[in-house]
């Protein structure tokens, strides 16, 4: 299987664990028999940039791309324009089945379209999270965490590292809390924070990231296969957007030459031999595994491997390392990493991020050491604390200090974990896995080649396949078979032509010149890039010198200028001598007043006392006042509350007057009522009188007409019945008459309730009513007497209750 | 009176141009009255065109492939098939003008012809390098023109009233003997498509025949009936190219040959330089081609 890595760099040139690993992967699946070609840039100052140059390597191809080390613009590093059609020619050349991508980094995303483009299965192993962020260790430049999604933060971050690139000659754009120059820690928090000048340009590069980001998501989205070595990368990348499942698998290393590492020796030979390789970062923390062993004495041999760089962090380790007994060692070669295992008892590992699946711990493992590691959650995946190794608070000190002393102290302890250790993966069986997906990834484009292949009309399909088989065959390949076919050819036809070995040396040579000639035409393009940025700076410099002339003009007018004020300060300063000597005189005079004013203080001061004693008395006599005050205070408002009752009783006096005086319009209105009622009472009564009068009349007719009817009764039964009926219609009106005079008897009964509340008005119409009894008695006697008469009459005929009725009138009238 | 002939057509499956080809063709069947035989080869594997044909050229006899076997296949089929001794093998896509069918019988009697060809122009009344074909040798590669006549289509050329010799009768439209053809059909090694007519000319040459147009004969090729739109234009320039090169390495000889291969040479070695694949992907499929029929009766 032909297979493409492609990484953001490569050994010799850079030696980190990806680099590492690319290079173990592309040996061990070469020595499996597939075809390996590694893509990786590398900053080239003597040739133009994006130049390709192919090397053999250990059974893989190597196909440098050359980039500009003086690129200056950032997002241009991050993913060089390019790259990606540079990548395309790779990958038209090499023609691989498989591309796995191990980093994009100053490459960009526009690689992975360049391979899908051409319908090559893709793999993406994330070693960091360069996927989702441009910070790649998720720290701020103060080494506090960043979240992945936060552009803002990190937008902040760039503006810190262009504070730090201003402050600083040299820094890896971090800066230890403690060690760092606390003006410049508290600035670069301050643009963290977002209180500085410059933030507003964090939308703008929020916009930025988020469209370069973006890109880098997209590009993971359409990757065939994307995977990470542990759940906590995995997750993180999964969890920032890239919309699609991240598979989670172990990375191996190469382990023939560590296997062979001599066990660690005994337990009490002498000191704790503690290794660290690595970079001396900020983020590596290898300032804190300083100051821990610095403690420790010579407990702790400390041996220390990686590039110093120029930082001042690097000087300030330097301190610390020779306080720690020990020095900043320099890098190591590959080779050399047996060697410096065998001659330690662990490995340290102080990492203040949260690190990911670190190389050089699996390689600690496969030589047998145990592990002291940062407790973050990737490297937790990685190191069983208290099985293979130890974890330790990252960035605590006194905890590192801690278990370094107890594992120095405590050599059975130190064996237990190296016995706990177990060899790690080997880049072989990582291969071999590889190789599986990538034949299943591969297998997936031949059934779409397949498919394409039979949408052909039947008869082109041999020929077809034959032409894809060939345009897939790298290109070295192509133009070999075809020399090679070219040569039998001419050899059958007998045709002397130059040799293909001579047309292949001569195509290297001619290669090799054409190489060069591009190359010197790429420079000739690049230097006169070059050139006319140099017109340009030299246009730009005279421009600088004629503003700089025009600024010595301007420089000299300001010196005439100077001189006149100086003459004119002369001037000024003959004024002020004359003007001292007139302020001296004064400040005789004012000597004098001083005296003069010193008595009148003293006698102002005896005033003053006079005036205090005065005071005094005043203060006494307001205090007094101020008592008299407040009782008068509390003696009026007593009384206004008083005076705030009584116009309230006032007010309900009047109120209640007021009802009185309506009840007395009402008793007055009623008593007129009454009047007129008695007054009507009084017609009534004389029409009763009439009435009574008239029925008597009517009664002694009545009499008569009984008297007659008796008779007739007597005679004929016949008329009995009229006579009943008319006593009927008696009986009826005596009703009428009695129920009338009831009423009237009840209106006299209200009268006479009137009358009693008010007697002394109703005096006259109590001799009225006198007479109206008196009235009221003659009738009734006369109604008796005719009654008695009528009685005695028709005694028979008249019923009882008329008896009755008569009865009851004269009791009521009564 | 002039001979009845059986009128070939191979085809794939656009009845739309078919309407167009056998309109003519029948047209010209009835005008000559001798008995001229239509016949269909179905090449679409699928038989897509046999009901169209019952029902609009019910007189057409029609073969079918029962799978896609490729032009010079069908056309072979349909001249062992064919009932009389002259074939005019015909294009789907190619509309034969009226009358074009009596020159081709009377030119094709000639003493020492091969096959005749209509002059062929395109929908807009042009002539293309398919008219008058003549191969050149440029840079040591064989190439198809057009040659430099004065030629008026339905007209006898005055410089060849006996019909204009050409290098080779465009396989799309010519009329040739059966006997001949089955004797040499074209070579398989020129499969899938192109060229092997321009090799069956040579063939033919190489046997001191001649191959003509007679312009009094016209017919117009519109390009579009063929497997071209059906194929990658990459795959068709392939064996294009591969098939010019098989060409050259069968017909060139002398210097001619050694001028080709060193060009070539020369070629070849510019491809690897400048990362050109296509050339050397034809190269190889011709060197396959060769290699895969060395035991031919054509040595190549």
């Amino acid at each position: 299987m032909r297979i493409a890595l492609v990484a953001h760099a490569f050994p010799p040139a850079s030696c980190t664990g990806v680099e590492v690993y690319t290079e173990a992967l592309a040996r061990a699946l070469a020595r499996g028999g597939h075809e390996v070609e590694v893509f990786a840039p590398r900053p080239d100052g003597r040739s133009p940039a994006l130049t390709q140059t192919r090397e053999e390597r250990e059974g893989f191809g190597l196909t440098w791309l050359s980039l500009d080390p003086a690129e200056d613009d950032e997002e241009r590093r991050r993913a060089r324009p390019g790259a990606a059609v540079a990548f395309g020619r790779f990958l038209e050349r090499e023609q691989p089945e498989v591309v796995h991508f191990q980093h994009l980094l100053g490459l960009g995303p526009g690689l992975v379209d360049e391979a899908r483009r051409r319908g090559l299965p893709t793999l993406f192993t994330a070693h960091d999270f360069h996927g989702i962020s441009d910070e790649l260790n998720l720290l701020a430049p103060d080494l506090t965490p960043l979240a992945a999604e936060d552009l803002e933060a990190q937008a902040r971050c760039r503006l810190a590292r262009g504070r730090l690139d201003r402050a600083l000659d040299a820094h890896d754009g971090f800066l230890v809390p403690g060690q760092a120059p606390e003006a410049l820690l508290a600035e670069v928090r301050a643009v963290l924070a977002g209180q500085s000048e410059e933030e507003e340009r964090v939308p703008e590069l929020v916009r930025g990231l988020r469209a370069s980001l973006g890109a880098r998501r997209e590009a993971l989205a359409r990757v065939d296969h994307v995977e990470a070595p542990t759940r906590w990368l995995a997750s993180a990348l999964e969890g920032a957007g890239i919309g699609r499942e991240v598979a989670v698998r172990p990375q191996g290393i190469e382990l023939a030459a560590l296997s062979r590492v001599e066990p660690p020796r005994g337990a009490s030979d002498g000191p704790l031999r503690v290794l660290y390789v690595g970079a001396y970062h900020e983020y590596k923390g290898v300032h804190v595994l300083l100051e821990a062993c610095a403690q420790l004495g010579d407990r702790i041999e400390l041996d220390l491997r990686g590039l110093r760089g120029t930082s001042d962090h690097a000087d300030h380790l330097e301190q610390l390392a020779r306080r720690a007994g020990t020095t900043l060692g320099p890098p190591f070669e590959r080779e050399e990493l047996p060697l410096l295992l065998e001659q330690a008892d662990l490995l340290a590992l102080p990492s203040l991020w949260s690190e990911n699946a670190p190389f050089v711990l699996r390689e600690a493992f496969a030589a047998g050491r145990p592990v002291l590691a940062s407790d973050t959650p990737a490297l937790r995946e990685s190191v069983r604390d208290g099985v293979d190794g130890r974890l330790v608070p990252a960035g605590d000190v006194e905890a590192w200090r801690t278990a370094l002393e107890e594992l120095a102290g405590n050599p059975a302890a130190l064996a237990e974990l190296v016995a706990g250790v177990e060899p790690p993966r080997s880049i072989e069986a990582d291969a071999a896995e590889l190789v599986e997906r990538y034949g299943e990834l591969a297998d997936r484009c031949e059934l779409g080649r397949a498919r394409r292949l039979r949408g052909l009309p039947e008869h082109l399909r041999p020929f077809a396949g034959r032409h894809e088989a060939l345009t897939r065959l790298p290109h070295r390949e192509l133009v070999a078979r075809g020399l090679a076919g070219l040569e039998a050819l001419a050899r059958e036809r007998g045709v002397e032509l130059v040799s293909p070995a001579a047309l292949v040396g001569e195509l290297d040579a001619y290669q090799g010149l054409r190489e060069r000639l591009a190359e010197a035409q790429r420079a000739i393009a690049w230097r006169r890039t070059v050139a006319a940025d140099r017109e340009r700076a030299v246009e730009a410099l005279e421009a600088r010198l004629a503003e700089s002339e025009a600024a010595v003009e301007e420089e000299r007018r300001r010196a005439g200028w100077l001189e006149g004020l100086v003459a004119e300060r002369d001037g000024q300063l003959a004024w002020e001598a004359t003007t001292v000597s007139d302020l001296e005189t004064t400040l005789e005079a004012l000597r004098e007043e001083l005296v003069e004013a010193r008595r009148g203080r003293e006698e102002f001061e005896g005033r003053a006392a006079a005036a205090d004693a005065h005071l005094a008395s005043l203060e006494a006599e307001r205090d007094a006042l101020a008592v008299e005050r407040d009782a008068h205070t509390r003696e009026s408002a007593w009384r206004e509350e008083e005076l705030r009752g009584r116009d309230a009783e006032l007010a309900w006096t009047r109120e209640s007057l007021e009802d009185r005086g309506a009840h007395l319009r009402e008793l007055e209105q009623r008593i007129e009522q009454a009047r007129a009622a008695a007054e009507d009472a009084e017609a009534e009564r004389a029409r009763l009188a009439q009435l009574v009068e008239a029925r008597d009349g009517e009664l002694t007719e009545a009499h008569a007409a009984l008297e007659r009817a008796v008779e007739l009764a007597r005679d004929d039964e016949a008329e009995r019945g009229s006579l009943h009926e008319a006593l009927r219609v008696l009986d009826a009106e005596l009703a009428a008459t009695t129920e009338a005079y009831r009423a009237l008897g009840a209106e006299r009964e209200a009268a006479r309730e009137h009358e009693a509340f008010l007697e002394a008005e109703l005096a006259e119409r109590g001799a009225a009513r006198n007479r109206a009894e008196t009235l009221l008695a003659e009738r009734e006697a006369e109604m008796r007497a005719a009654a008695e008469e009528g009685r005695g009459r028709f005694l028979r005929l008249v019923a009882g209750h008329l008896a009755r009725r008569l009865q009851s009138w004269r009791e009521e009238g009564r | 009176m002039s001979l009845a002939v059986s009128i070939v057509v191979p085809t794939l499956d656009d009845p739309e141009l078919l309407d167009l080809c056998l309109g003519a063709v029948f047209a010209e069947r009835d005008r000559r009255g001798v008995g001229d035989e239509v016949l269909v080869v179905d090449d679409s594997g699928e038989g897509a065109v046999v009901e169209h044909l019952r029902e609009r050229f019910p007189e057409a006899r029609t073969e079918v492939h029962e799978r896609n076997l490729g032009f010079p296949a069908a056309l072979e089929r349909g001249v062992r098939a064919a009932h009389h001794a002259l074939v005019l093998a015909l294009n789907p896509d190619v509309e034969l003008r009226p009358g074009a069918i009596d020159p081709l019988v009377e030119t094709l009697g000639q003493g020492g012809t091969r096959a005749v060809a209509p002059l062929v122009i395109d929908g807009d009344g042009r002539l293309s390098e398919e008219s008058l074909p003549r191969i050149v040798v440029e840079g040591g590669l064989p190439r198809v023109v057009c040659a430099e006549l004065d030629v008026t289509p339905g007209a006898v050329c005055a410089a060849h009233p006996e019909g204009i010799p050409v290098d080779f009768c465009l396989g799309g439209a010519f009329l040739f003997r059966r006997t001949a053809f089955l004797q040499q059909p074209f070579d398989p090694r020129f499969e899938p498509f192109y060229w092997e007519d321009v090799d069956w000319g040579a063939e033919a040459r190489g046997g001191g025949e001649t191959l003509r147009v007679d312009p009094r004969a016209v017919a117009v090729h519109r390009n579009r009936g063929t497997i071209a739109p059906r194929v990658p234009e990459s795959l068709r320039r392939a064996a294009i190219e591969k098939n010019r090169l098989l060409y050259a390495w069968k017909h060139f000889e002398g210097e001619a040959l050694r001028e080709h291969l060193e060009a070539l040479s020369k070629r070849l070695v510019e491809c690897a330089l400048t990362e050109e694949r296509d050339e050397l992907v034809a190269f190889l499929l011709a060197t396959e081609t060769r290699k895969s029929a060395r035991r031919s009766i054509w040595p190549l």
